[in-house]
Order: structure tokens, then sequence, then C-alpha cells
């Protein structure tokens, strides 16, 4: 079984309650002390993507976090063998006792999911694992007020879009992110 | 929809990054970038991989002046200096130093693990040489064979340290980095190796032997300036001009009004070719104390070298955009 997203574009409203929900959940600081304006490590990002030349403009947002790559850079990179993808479920997961903080992930990685903190160690979305042993959804995908993060396996995504005009996120790495194309 | 069409079938982010301007909803303000996001914050790979390099070349270049034989002891004691400065360099840029023992388990599939293992298996040659040429001294061990083991282990080192060399430049090489994703990043450090080890090998020639032969310092310079022709690509430049090769033709040459860049090209040319030449000219001069002064220029010339690479290592850290879907930190 592989766990996936998929963002609907559409409905997302750049309120950033995914962002804040990921940070309240996993205990991310807003910012961090040494760094007086950085955001601090940032497991989901909302982009702003702008499209066009003004008049005929048009904005969109994406949110964001670690893809759980099939075949993902992370992992292949990890000098320590910090990284694994668990077999039951493709969420990829790191293991802070391992990690001796090189940073070559975050060089590997094309979706920037690696983040620092101040303590130098890697740290990135999980899919919220402690929430889903629990049978809850993610963070981002619960907090999100318009419904754009959605959340499931493979199978269940490829039946929510079925018929809409969608697209999977394309890539060497095999990215499990999914993407419903705008006014669809 | 382009762009989200254009998003979805890039290979990765960096065309989107390429196309359209990406902002980020961060806070504006006077905002403080990460030390990671600097290219100071690595001083410490700059500092390992200059430091390596130079000793890899300048045991490939003793054992070719040694004739594959027993290296000098002269040599052993700055590959290892060199090889420990880098080491350090290395455990400086660990978040956790005490955990880089984990560094090498996942050598089937990290460049870094790989990297990490080459170097020590280098250094350990390089110990395990030492200690061979030491054996005579403290065991009854027959003086023939001892030169004859101990040049055997310095070949391994050398295959070890160009195998380094790759390793530590195919680190470099990965899509979400295009201005590294090169060939030229692969060269680079082997020529900058090899460079600098003729410079540190000539200036330790020099200490050797004061009153060089001037053929000997003929060729020690020659070797040096072709040596620093390859490294600042100029041979390549020739080939180009001369056939109808492209190697660098459609680089941008912009890059050379940078005042950094100015200063590491002029101390590669220092170094590099005038040093050699001033070098070999007091070869004419009668007046001058030739054997120190000889030493002097050649170590002087070899510092520029390595202070020279340290530079281009730092233009190179600093010429890659640290955030490809940002913001890291």
């Amino acid at each position: 079984m592989q766990l996936a997203f998929l963002f609907d574009p559409n409905r997302c409203t750049n309120c950033y309650a995914c962002e804040v929900a990921c940070k309240q959940e996993n205990s991310l600081p807003p910012r961090a002390d040494a760094q007086p304006g950085s955001t601090g490590p940032r497991w989901r990002r909302v982009m702003t993507l702008e499209e066009g030349v003004y008049p005929d403009v048009h904005v969109s947002y994406i949110s964001m976090s670690c893809m759980h790559c099939g075949d993902p850079d992370c992992i292949k990179s990890c000098p320590a063998g910090a990284i694994s993808k668990r077999a039951e479920d493709g969420i990829v997961v790191r293991d802070p006792k391992k990690c001796i903080g090189c940073r070559f992930c975050s060089w590997a990685c094309r979706f920037g999911a690696p983040q620092f903190g101040t303590d130098g160690h890697m740290q990135k979305c999980n899919l919220c694992l402690d929430l889903l042993a629990q049978g809850e959804l993610p963070a981002c995908v619960a907090a999100c007020t318009g419904g754009a993060i959605q959340f499931g396996t493979v199978d269940e995504i490829s039946e929510k879009i079925r018929g809409r005009a969608a697209m999977r996120l394309a890539g060497a790495t095999d990215p499990q992110f999914y993407l419903l194309q705008r006014g669809d | 929809m382009q762009l989200i069409r254009n998003f979805i079938c890039s290979s990765g982010v960096i065309k989107v990054l390429a196309q359209y301007q990406i902002k980020t909803g961060e806070p504006t303000g006077n905002a403080v970038m990460s030390p990671y996001d600097h290219a100071e914050a690595e001083w410490p790979l700059i500092i390992y991989t200059v430091s390596l390099q130079s000793a890899v070349g300048t045991l490939i270049w003793g054992l070719f002046h040694s004739g594959l034989g027993q290296l000098p002891w002269e040599n052993l004691f700055i590959i290892l200096g060199l090889g420990v400065i880098g080491m350090l360099g290395a455990m400086g840029h660990l978040a956790s130093p005490l955990r880089a023992p984990r560094a090498i388990l996942n050598w089937h599939s990290s460049w870094l693990s790989r990297e990490i293992i080459l170097s020590s298996a280098f250094l350990g040659f390089v110990v395990l040489e030492g200690v061979v040429s030491l054996l005579p001294l403290v065991m009854d061990v027959a003086m023939i064979t001892s030169p004859l083991v101990s040049g055997g282990i310095g070949i391994l080192a050398g295959f070890a340290g160009i195998a380094l060399l790759g390793a530590m430049s195919m680190i470099y090489l990965v899509p979400t980095r295009p201005v590294w994703n090169h060939n030229d990043t692969l060269a680079s450090f082997y020529t900058g190796a090899l460079q600098i080890g003729w410079g540190i090998s000539a200036a330790i020639t020099t200490i050797q032997v004061p009153l060089l032969k001037t053929e000997a310092i003929a060729v020690l310079a020659a070797g040096l300036i072709l040596l620093t022709l390859l490294r600042l690509k100029i041979f390549f430049k020739v080939i180009e001009r001369l056939t109808d090769f492209e190697f660098y033709r459609s680089q941008n040459w912009g890059w050379l009004n940078d005042t950094v860049r100015r200063i590491r090209i002029a101390l590669a040319l220092a170094g590099g070719i005038v040093v050699p030449l001033v070098g070999s000219a007091i070869m004419f001069m009668p007046w001058i104390n030739r054997g120190a002064s000889m030493q002097w220029i050649w170590i002087l010339g070899a510092l520029m070298l390595i202070i020279g690479e340290g530079i281009d290592r730092w233009v190179f850290f600093r010429a890659s955009p640290s955030v490809i879907f940002p913001p890291r930190f």
C-alpha cells in the first residue's frame, strides 16, 4: 500500500491553516530563536505560483510537503541510513537518532522536503504517524478549511479523481502527489 | 493551466523555478536567512575538500617523483597533516560528529558514504605506508622488502585517492543543483588536486634538494604551468579555437567581473605560472642564495594554489541556490 496526497488548487484559499496545523501537531517552532525573522522548519509549505502578464494574470496556491516518493532521492543519498520507507504504507520516515546532520538529503531532494532546526538534524513530514495510528487524518488534511488537501491510498485517490482532470506529479523519484487541474 | 502542466510534467521543480517566479508567502521584513543557506556555513566542506584534494595530489605526484617507490617522509607528513585537517573539517560539517561512523553505512547508494569510506581508506593506506617505512628501524626486516611493500601500499593509496576525488565530485552532481551538475565539477576536482599536488611536491623537492639542477627545475616549472593551464580551462579554450570542439564556448564569461573570482584567478596565475617562472629564473641569478630563495618561492606558490582553490570552492558553494523549493529554514 502507498499513501499519497491529492491537492485541489480550486479549493485552496491560501489561509496557511495547513502549515499552522503541521507546526502545532509536530511542535515545530514558529521561528528559531537563533534566527529572528526566519519561519523555522516548515514541513508543509504553501507555494504561490504566478502566471501570465498583467492584466491577464492568475495566481495559484499549492500546499506541498514531503512527497513520500516511491524511489526517494533522500534515502539514496543519506549516508547514515537514517531515512527509510515503510513497507506497509510507503511513508518515508527518518530516524532522528541515526541522523548525523550532513544535510546531503537537502541537496538531493527535488522538493525541499528535508528541513533543519537549530539542532542541525533533518526533520520532515511523516504524515502524522501518531494520528494515523489513532485512525485520524494528518493534521494538515484535518485543518484544511477548503478541503483542498486530501489524503488516502493511491487506489482511493485514483477513485476520487476518476473522470476529473488531474495529474500526478511526474519525476524520477516517483513522487506520491496528485493535483487536480484548475477549473475542474 | 499551462503553469500547472509544466509543474507536473517537469522532472522536478527546477524548470518551474526557471520559468516562473515562485513566491513563498514568507513574511517580509528583516528576515535573516539560516546559516545553512549561507556559503559561509560550508567552510568545513571547503576545508575538507581542498585538504583531501591536496593530499591526494601530493601523494600521486610523490609516487610519480619517487618512481612508484617509497614516499619520502616529507610527503607522508604533509599528506597526513592535510588528511587530518580535512577530516576535522568534515567532522565540523556534521551536526552530530559523534555519529560520524554511521556515515559509511549506506555505501551501496550514497556517494557521501563512499566518499567517507574512500577518505578513510586513503588515509589508512598512507598511515600503513608510514608504519611499513618505519619497520626496518624497529624490527629486523629485510631492508629490500620494505620499499617494495611501502611502494605497493602507496599505489593502493593512490588508487583510493583517485576514486575519492571521483566520489567527492559525484556528491555535487545532483539534479537539484544545476550549476554543479556538470562534468566541469568532476574535471575541476581532479585538475585542482593534480595542480596543488604538483605545487606541494615541487616545494617538497626543493626542500629535499636545495640545489636542484636546472633541468629538474625546468620540469617542475613546466609541469606546474601545464597543470595550471588545465585547471583554469585555458587548454580547452585553445582547443576550441583551433578545432570544432565545444567545451565552454557557450559559457558566459560575466563571472570574471566578480572581484572574488578575479582574486582566485590571480592567485592561480601567481602560484601556478609566475612562481615557476621566477623559480626557474633564479637559476640564472648567481648573486641570489638559490637554495633558500627557491624553497620559499615554491612554498609560497603552493600556499597560493591552496588558498586559490579554497576561494574557488567558496564561490562554487555560493554559486548554487541553496534553496530549490523554498524555504528550508
